[in-house]
């Protein structure tokens, strides 16, 4: 191998990483992006099993936008990054089934249109209108008040926290300061929203992965407003499109990738410079180095001793608490959605709306039978081969339940759990699938484990607690990278889990590189 | 929208707002920090299921005749080799001449027999089989072997096969059958087995003992051997037919697995037709890379027996190789002693994933295992593309 020489090496090309890459590559920067698969994406990939291509992850993106009016992570993709994706729409927020807190059952969905959703929350639980509409401000303010905030973030202070506007905020966001750090429950008690309709919104929970009698308002209240206003969203060409899309963006940009190379430590001189990254094809000369790798394992197993980690970093990381991990059955039948009476894309069947109950049953292995199911071609027909239908079914976990079974018993322990979450499915909905499987594929946190190399097969980074709100961690975004020239990005940096959210803080971390670079 | 007033809310909530940070760094100012970064349960578990690779001694040797020899292996670190669902086959990876051969190779031992320590698999050597003849010839017992972990997708989902599965098979197509009788017989797999092996006399018979065996222990398997050269008691006369299957099948539902050569496929494909059989109730496990691609519909002859000049692009680094248009990509890579991770040799298992650059290549429907984007950012498996041209090809690491 000849002498390797990058103005900057991306480690991991999942969609921080493949952002980030594209950040620095846009700035005219040689970039090297590695991954130790010999597929990039990370979490957006998709696999073939028989006629059928399965989507590995991607069930809705969040906050998109639309052509001439894109939402903040719409903008960076479609507008900075300038990549040709093609998306498909979905009109509607989702479709639930289960028993409230005060025992009454719902089985509704919410359509998309603030408007509509006011309203249809009202026909729902009676006296949500005007708690919705408060809401439904509130909201829009946290989104405005984040866009504001993610535009300003280049001023650092003394402490290392970013320099923010306070005048401006109080000016404008006021509302925002109010109730942006509060629990998203304790807000929505607050502001006068009926419990059953309390319940009835807090079933996004499992896309965050937290319990929202803690969470902080703006985190749901950010989600809630994207989807409602701008329509979740999905690629007609499923996650591995999107990432060939950011893929050949790259490349056009002059940037390498090299797939199935594993970067074995991250090397610097005796001074601490960052000077490379030996890599299993040999080293690689560079000063700057993003990893979109856990903090933990960069710290702990990527650095060589060279590299000094402050003691302030191993502190955070031992401070901060794995996020979640799923078990995901993708499912394709051969029957089309028309012949099974599939109207809807997303079904959240939490059996019990009691958000405290879930995140205690989501500790489990017997009691967590809590899925979410998205049904793909109900808004694209070119999902599966005519006459079929493709399907996922999730649980998500706030710990680790799956470490200790054994080998031997472990495709039994999938088995039963499907078997329940179908029998659910079948039962709530009326729709009957178990006959019409052609192919499944049953995955868990080992599965992500292997695939991801992510600590305990989490997929969401680290868990967005109280004390580790999204707002605390943007915060701190310059705090939490002290090593010059090393910087991690991905679902466990600042701006937490979610398509969205790690292609939004890979953008942000190549910026940050960007300036080291120009000093 | 107008801006609301909220009565319950003030000052103290923007104080609040603004200690957030600060909370948080004195948080993570009063942790004890501890250096971890490794042992997770859930990523043990993984690695031990899926391992890159495993590093294996030749226990004993079990000479099959005709071409046919069973090696048992043991992990040479005493480890057990990785659980596996009964049908999965092992890459056997051999350097020859310095170069790096890869081949997939059916596990003939159940999976309950790693939790002994032990893995089985049979080999055949096969007419032009470079590796398979190279096995038989060389290996011997205490040498070291090294495959990957199981791989593979040829084996019982209940929810998706019927409880009653007809195993068609030929050869030594019968390993990964003989696997799932063995399941089955250790309670690792639940569902009613019949095989319909097909050999030419009763002497071609492979793993009669095995069998008999795992029927003394379960009456969930049953084997019906169907000769095509030789009549014999207790056994069927002639090919395995749909009139045969219906025979077996009785008039329960039932899925049909076939694992044999490609010829056995192109009879029991249109036996599978005839007796109506649907994607989800015909499943068949891959028989490895394509020969004589020219007899294929759409192959354009002028391309056959060409030699091309094959650009390869390995991180950073370039190659310029031949490159045989009877022969798949990955053969030339093979061949150069550059050959990138692989596993399937069959289109399927995406692992040789490569990307065109220049040029054209010829990749059969059958074999056709990509991923939609793939196809459309000119993405191919070189293990089921055949070169129709001088061509560019980026690859990934071969380490």
């Amino acid at each position: 191998m000849g002498n390797k020489k990058f103005d900057c090496v991306v480690i991991g090309a999942g969609l921080a990483g493949m952002s980030a890459a594209v950040t620095v590559a846009k700035a005219g920067k040689k970039v090297l992006l590695l991954d130790q698969h010999n597929l990039p994406g990370g979490c957006a990939s998709s696999f073939v099993r028989g006629r059928f291509e399965f989507d590995a992850s991607l069930h809705e993106f969040c906050g998109l936008g639309k052509p001439g009016d894109w939402a903040l992570p719409g903008r960076i993709m479609m507008e900075d990054h300038g990549l040709n994706i093609k998306w498909i729409w979905i009109p509607e927020m989702y479709r639930c089934i289960g028993t409230t807190r005060s025992g009454k059952h719902f089985d509704v969905k919410l359509p998309t249109g603030v408007d509509n959703v006011i309203e249809k929350m009202e026909e729902i639980v009676p006296g949500s209108r005007e708690p919705m509409k408060v809401f439904m401000s509130l909201a829009k303010e946290c989104v405005d008040a984040n866009d504001y905030f993610s535009a300003h973030m280049s001023e650092v202070k003394k402490d290392g926290f970013l320099k923010t506007d306070s005048l401006y905020f109080m000016k404008n966001f006021s509302n925002f300061l109010k109730v942006a750090e509060r629990p998203f429950n304790e807000v929505m008690r607050n502001i006068g929203m009926p419990e059953d309709a309390i319940d009835i919104l807090d079933v996004y929970w499992t896309y965050i992965g937290a319990d929202y009698s803690k969470m902080s308002f703006v985190h749901q209240a950010w989600m809630f407003y994207m989807y409602a206003q701008n329509e979740p969203s999905i690629t007609r060409d499923n996650a591995h499109g999107l990432t060939m899309a950011v893929i050949e963006r790259f490349r056009e940009l002059g940037g390498e990738l090299w797939l199935n190379t594993k970067a074995l430590k991250v090397c610097g001189d005796k001074e601490g410079n960052i000077t490379g990254v030996l890599t299993d094809v040999g080293m690689v000369e560079t000063n700057y180095v993003i990893a979109n790798v856990n903090p933990e394992i960069a710290y702990n197993k990527l650095l060589d001793e060279n590299i000094r980690v402050p003691q302030r970093e191993y502190k955070r990381v031992a401070a901060e608490k794995h996020g979640i991990r799923f078990f995901n059955a993708y499912v394709a039948l051969n029957k089309s959605i028309e012949e099974l009476g599939i109207k809807d894309y997303t079904i959240f069947m939490p059996g019990s709306f009691d958000n405290a109950k879930n995140i205690e049953d989501s500790k489990s292995y017997e009691d967590n039978t809590h899925s979410v199911v998205v049904i793909y071609n109900v808004v694209n027909p070119d999902a599966s081969p005519e006459g079929t239908t493709v399907m996922t079914f999730t649980i998500c976990y706030t710990e680790d339940v799956w470490g200790d079974f054994t080998q031997r018993e472990y495709v039994h322990r999938k088995q039963e759990l499907f078997q329940k979450v179908m029998d659910n499915f079948e039962q709530d909905t009326g729709i009957i699938i178990h006959d019409c499987i052609e192919e499944i594929e049953l995955a868990t946190p080992w599965t992500f484990a292997h695939f991801l190399n992510t600590p305990e097969g989490t997929t969401y980074g680290y868990m967005v607690d109280d004390w580790d709100t999204m707002l605390s961690r943007l915060m701190a975004i310059r705090k939490d990278q002290p090593i010059k020239g090393f910087k991690t990005c991905g679902a466990a940096g600042a701006r937490g889990d979610g398509y969205n959210m790690t292609y939004t803080n890979g953008n942000d971390i190549g910026k940050i590189i960007l300036e080291e670079m120009e000093g | 929208m107008s801006k609301v007033k909220l009565r319950k809310y003030g000052l103290k909530d923007i104080i609040y707002f603004t200690n957030k940070p600060k909370e948080r760094e004195k948080r993570i100012q009063d942790t004890v920090p501890e250096r971890s970064g490794a042992n997770f349960k859930c990523n043990i578990k993984a690695a031990e299921r899926h391992p890159d690779e495993q590093l294996f001694i030749i226990d004993k040797i079990t000479d099959r005749g005709k071409g046919v020899k069973t090696y048992t292996l043991r992990k040479k670190d005493g480890t057990d080799p990785a659980f596996f669902r009964a049908g999965q086959y092992v890459v056997i990876r051999q350097e020859i001449d310095g170069k790096l051969i890869a081949r997939p190779v059916s596990i003939s031992s159940g999976p309950a027999e790693t939790l002994e320590g032990k893995l089985e698999v049979t080999v055949k050597e096969v007419e032009n089989g470079f590796l398979s003849k190279y096995i038989i010839e060389n290996w011997k017992e205490g040498d070291e072997v090294r495959t990957s972990g199981p791989q593979g997708l040829f084996y019982y989902e209940g929810f998706r096969d019927e409880p009653h599965v007809i195993a068609c098979s030929g050869g030594s197509g019968i390993t990964p059958i003989l696997s799932m009788a063995k399941a089955i017989a250790s309670g690792d797999e639940d569902f009613r087995l019949t095989v319909l092996y097909g050999s030419r006399t009763k002497e071609d018979i492979l793993f009669a003992e095995a069998f008999e065996e795992v029927m003394k222990a379960t009456d969930k398997v049953k084997l019906v051997n169907v000769l095509s050269d030789e009549v014999a008691e207790g056994c069927e006369k002639g090919f395995i037919t749909a009139d045969l299957i219906r025979k077996y099948a009785g008039d329960g539902k039932y899925s049909l697995f076939a694992s044999g050569p490609q010829a056995m496929y192109n009879f029991l494909d249109a036996e599978a037709d005839k007796l109506g059989l649907d994607f989800k109730h015909y499943r068949k496990e891959i028989f490895g890379s394509i020969k004589e691609p020219w007899t294929l519909p759409g192959y354009p002859e002028e391309a056959r027996d060409k030699i091309f000049r094959l650009k390869v692009i390995m991180c950073g680094d370039e190659y310029d190789i031949p490159c045989n248009a009877n022969e798949n990509m990955l053969v030339a890579l093979e061949r150069a002693g550059i050959a990138g991770p692989n596993r399937c040799r069959g289109g399927v298992c995406g692992w040789c994933r490569s990307k065109l650059l220049e040029g054209n290549v010829f990749i059969p429907e059958l074999t056709d295992g990509r991923r939609g984007a793939d196809k459309e950012y000119g993405y191919i498996h070189p293990c089921a593309s055949f070169a129709l041209s001088d061509a560019v090809i980026e690859v990934p690491n071969r380490k």
